[in-house]
């Protein structure tokens, strides 16, 4: 189940049914795919062109019905549901656009929850790692600070220092500047790039702003990867 | 963090539902230690004083008025026996004690029991070292219209050693009743409280409550064709009741079969007796209470689910990030489910605080207003058992939503949001 590891990612001719299987189900048809380690990449295209559903299947939230998807040279499809929850939680970060933070809990437990979850640091790790990342985003004073007290730029770069707390492969960003103004905007994608290389992760990086999309090594038009057909053409 | 530490901080986020949801087991879980403790309290209460004695011979009637009027000094008596059957029993060598008891007048509501010195030396069957009626101050009664009372009689009309006091005739307050103001009686002794019925009665001699009693037993005389003023004969002397200890146990159903052919008496096992009353009235009482306190808990029951259900509904973005750092199904549903458990727990830990406390701040009250003696923080096997029920309860009462989240596709409620 695993092949080399020069791919952070590998997507080879996915399906997914969308719908529930009647006459208005879609087949959501995903070409190949390729991101290599370390590198980062800008998936960008108009609303409903499927960018969102490609980052479900990438981090294993949704499974394809036919098609490979390889993370660090695993086959996600192989992994069973818990082997899966393990290896997204040690392999992949997740940046929000409405950055899912958890309310009852202050900015250094949500970092600190999700390394429990990721399983990649010894417990008695995890409160120093959480310090010293918050610190990293420029939090050092909002450690213990929930949510609903901080800046939607504080919560965004505390859900940035949560995605990068188990030191993941690849970094998953859905319009991670989408609820910002553009200057906190700006900063937020500079510390994203910032912290992937000093991490060492890839990135895939969903944006409708075509302006940061071009900043990046490397940007992909979802509309060339991903087609869309009528449930009916494809069984026709 | 621990998913306890996690568990717990989600309680504390909706800390209003929390403590109402909490408030509903502690409710229930406080009520039913109260009603098993009462239950087990009282029954072990009543059978002891009942098994001081083994037979209580008294006018023919309800074995259970003869057993309550003169164990327990409540209820009215039978009627009278003659005094000469009281000196047969105790002639008896079958028999180890035989206490006579004279009842016919009260003060305040405390009845006065005519008896002999005899009541007083009685050892506890429950500790033999020790006696069944213990001074708390004073001495015995040594002369008629001497009296010892009980201790609640004592704190409850102030009546110390030294003091005296006049009989109303009758067992119970009635106004306009006459008062045996002739006969004043004196204070001599105080018991120390036992919790039970002699902390609500005041013991005097036999001949006291003859010689009260004297005239209308005259006017009976003369009734009887008697010669007035004739001194009475032990032939006209009555007694209340015998209260009788055997030299064997296993004698109680001959003698009491025996005592039964007798025209003018009969024989009471006061342990059967009050156990058929426990059966009878107060275990069904109990058992009410009991399937009230049922009820509350499994309202609070449905209350955990509905609240776990609702916070699991509004948190299923939190599950869903959750999921999506990658925790397992198994977690997620092991959290809902010690949410479920901390409620509950939380519940009957306070709740059991809660019964057993309130119990002992009221101890004192259950000790002198209806002499029961409780153990007030020990928990038997029943209650451990019924909250062990309930504690069950309130964890199947979290896998509802608990199974709903295991079951929720992490995706879906990322998206939407």
């Amino acid at each position: 189940m695993t092949t080399s590891t020069q791919w952070a990612v590998e997507v080879e001719e996915c399906r997914l049914l969308l719908g529930n299987g009647g006459a208005e189900a879609i087949v959501f048809h995903l070409a190949d795919f390729r991101v290599k380690d370390v590198e980062q990449v800008a998936l960008t295209g108009p609303s409903g062109c499927g960018k969102s559903t490609l980052l479900n299947l990438v981090a294993g939230l949704r499974k394809p019905d036919t098609g490979i998807i390889r993370v660090q040279g695993t086959a996600l499809g192989q992994l069973s549901p818990a082997q899966l929850d393990t290896f997204r939680g040690q392999t992949m970060g997740f940046i929000f656009q409405n950055f899912n933070l958890l309310d009852t809990f202050s900015a250094l437990e949500n970092v600190m929850i999700g390394m429990r979850f990721g399983r990649a640091f010894p417990k008695g790790e995890h409160k120093e790692r959480a310090t010293l990342l918050l610190k990293r985003v420029g939090l050092q004073r909002r450690l213990h600070t929930r949510p609903v007290h901080l800046s939607v730029g504080e919560r965004q770069r505390v859900a940035i220092a949560r995605a990068i707390a188990n030191h993941p492969a690849l970094l998953l960003a859905d319009e991670p500047t989408g609820a910002l103004d553009p200057v906190t905007a700006s900063d937020i994608f500079l510390l994203i790039r910032e912290v992937c290389d000093e991490e060492h992760c890839a990135l895939l990086l969903v944006t409708h702003d075509l302006n940061l999309a071009l900043q990046l090594p490397r940007q992909v038009d979802c509309c060339h990867l991903v087609q869309h057909h009528a449930l009916s053409e494809v069984t026709a | 963090m621990s998913l306890w530490r996690m568990a717990w901080r989600y309680l504390w986020g909706r800390a209003l539902v929390t403590i109402l949801t909490v408030t509903g087991i502690v409710l229930g879980a406080a009520l039913i230690v109260t009603v098993l403790t009462l239950q087990r309290e009282s029954k072990t209460g009543f059978l002891n004083e009942g098994g001081q004695f083994d037979l209580v011979v008294g006018a023919k009637g309800s074995p259970l008025q003869l057993v309550l009027s003169s164990i327990y000094h409540l209820d009215s008596p039978t009627g009278n026996i003659p005094y000469a059957r009281f000196a047969a029993l105790a002639q008896d060598t079958r028999i180890a004690s035989a206490v006579a008891l004279g009842l016919g007048d009260n003060y305040h509501g405390y009845r006065i029991v005519g008896t002999d010195t005899n009541l007083f030396s009685l050892p506890d069957r429950r500790d033999p070292k020790k006696l069944l009626f213990n001074l708390a101050e004073g001495t015995l009664f040594q002369k008629d219209f001497e009296a010892v009372v009980g201790a609640q009689v004592a704190s409850q009309t102030g009546l110390k050693r030294g003091d005296t006091f006049v009989g109303t005739h009758g067992l119970t307050v009635t106004p306009g009743t006459s008062e045996h103001h002739a006969f004043p009686y004196t204070v001599v002794g105080v018991l120390a409280p036992s919790g039970s019925s002699s902390d609500n009665a005041i013991y005097v001699t036999l001949p006291s409550v003859w010689r009260i009693h004297e005239k209308e037993a005259e006017t009976h005389r003369q009734r009887a064709g008697v010669a007035p003023n004739a001194p009475p004969s032990t032939k006209d002397l009555e007694v209340t009741a015998v209260l009788l200890r055997l030299k064997t146990i296993g004698l109680r159903l001959l003698m009491s079969q025996e005592i039964q052919k007798q025209t003018e008496a009969m024989a009471a096992i006061p342990v059967n007796e009050m156990l058929r009353l426990y059966q009878q009235v107060l275990r069904p009482m109990q058992l009410l209470l009991l399937a009230v306190a049922a009820l509350v808990v499994i309202v609070s029951a449905l209350s955990i689910t509905a609240t776990l259900y609702q916070a699991a509904e509004r948190r299923r973005r939190d599950l869903a990030v959750l999921r999506a750092l990658g925790a397992h199904p198994r977690e997620i549903f092991t959290l809902v489910v010690l949410e479920a458990l901390l409620v509950t727990v939380l519940g009957l830990a306070t709740g059991w605080l809660l019964g057993h406390g309130g119990l002992a701040l009221a101890m004192p009250y259950f000790r002198d207003s209806l002499g029961i003696s409780l153990s007030p923080w020990m928990s038997d096997q029943v209650e451990i058992f019924s909250l062990g029920l309930v504690a069950l309860g309130g964890l199947l009462a979290g896998i509802l939503p608990a199974a709903q989240a295991y079951r929720r596709e992490a995706v879906t409620d990322l998206s939407s949001n």
